[in-house]
């Protein structure tokens, strides 16, 4: 009797293993459906969505693989954001940043989008823009060009003006609403 | 068990108030000589202000401080500046030195002058 429990109890705690070793965030990431075929949301991090969020779109981590952030947060390229100077004062909230990024970048992710980018790009590959990776490039390559152009867009950069659930690291078709046109299917 | 709540709800509410920011001691701390010129009138002057094309504090922040705005160039949502507005802004030292820093270097390409500092904070407070 105790032996059948105890088989039972055995397989049960040694799928639920297998599983949370899969994962990024334990059952959320299993039982969260798009949660997990996204990439992993950036919106409970007060401090990056402080730092980064409050000029751009917080990026998630899991959109760059961990070379990416490394050289994105270098003295040199952080000296010139895309043009600004972004310079830390605070060398803590530098290197916080940094591992927050680094810990949880594309190439350390489960999550679906993280692998498809981290696939599609070289092993040596460190774009410092989303839109450089193959795999994003690719999956925006058909949209004409007055779409992003438009004002409420501006660029494929602009994460949340047509993927209305980006904030929560969320990017599939059937929350696309792209602006003056409305739904965009990917086939 | 009543007086640990009243602690601790006390404890919450004077973190909350206990640090309003203290300007003069602000602006002290940017020079011991801020120039009479520094005002909330120069700072509203010094808003349009674009020596780089298109990059003014109102390109991003708007003329009316009790809008939201819209980041120039990545076209993120800015919540209102206004502290009638938005009781959240111009709360805290770190914050207000960072961003000034931070949009100086983005409008100016450097850092302001102490009189533009305090007349940017004064337009700010006042609106």
């Amino acid at each position: 009797m105790f032996r059948k429990y105890l088989t039972t109890i055995l397989f049960f705690s040694m799928s639920f293993l297998a599983l949370q070793s899969q994962s990024d965030s334990s059952l959320w990431r299993y039982f969260g459906g798009e949660g997990g075929r996204g990439v992993a949301t950036a919106a409970d991090n007060v401090l990056y969505q402080e730092e980064c969020g409050a000029c751009h779109f917080a990026y998630q981590p899991g959109l760059l693989p961990a070379r990416s952030w490394d050289r994105m947060m270098s003295k040199t390229e952080l000296s010139d954001h895309f043009g600004e100077d972004i310079a830390f004062d605070d060398q803590k909230i530098a290197s916080d940043l940094y591992n927050y990024l680094t810990v949880n970048a594309a190439d350390n992710s489960s999550y679906k989008r993280s692998r498809k980018i981290t696939r599609s790009l070289g092993a040596n590959e460190a774009p410092l823009r989303v839109t450089d990776t193959p795999y994003i490039y690719r999956k925006h390559r058909e949209i004409p060009d007055r779409l992003v152009s438009q004002p409420k867009v501006g660029s494929i950069a602009n994460c949340e003006a047509c993927h209305k659930s980006a904030d929560r690291g969320s990017f599939d078709d059937d929350n696309v609403k792209i602006p003056g046109y409305g739904r965009w299917d990917d086939d | 068990m009543k007086i640990r709540y009243l602690l601790i709800l006390a404890a919450c509410t004077s973190t909350v108030h206990a640090k309003s920011v203290d300007f003069d001691q602000l602006y002290q701390s940017w020079s011991n000589n801020i120039p009479a010129s520094a005002t909330a009138a120069k700072g509203k002057e010094l808003w349009n202000y674009e020596p780089i094309p298109g990059k003014s504090c109102a390109s991003c922040h708007g003329d009316d401080l009790s809008q939201t705005g819209s980041h120039v160039k990545t076209n993120k949502l800015i919540k209102p500046l206004s502290p009638k507005t938005n009781p959240k802004r111009l709360t805290k030292v770190r914050k207000i030195n960072k961003w000034l820093k931070r949009n100086c270097k983005f409008s100016y390409k450097r850092e302001c002058t102490p009189e533009e500092k305090v007349s940017f904070i004064e337009f700010i407070r006042n609106n």
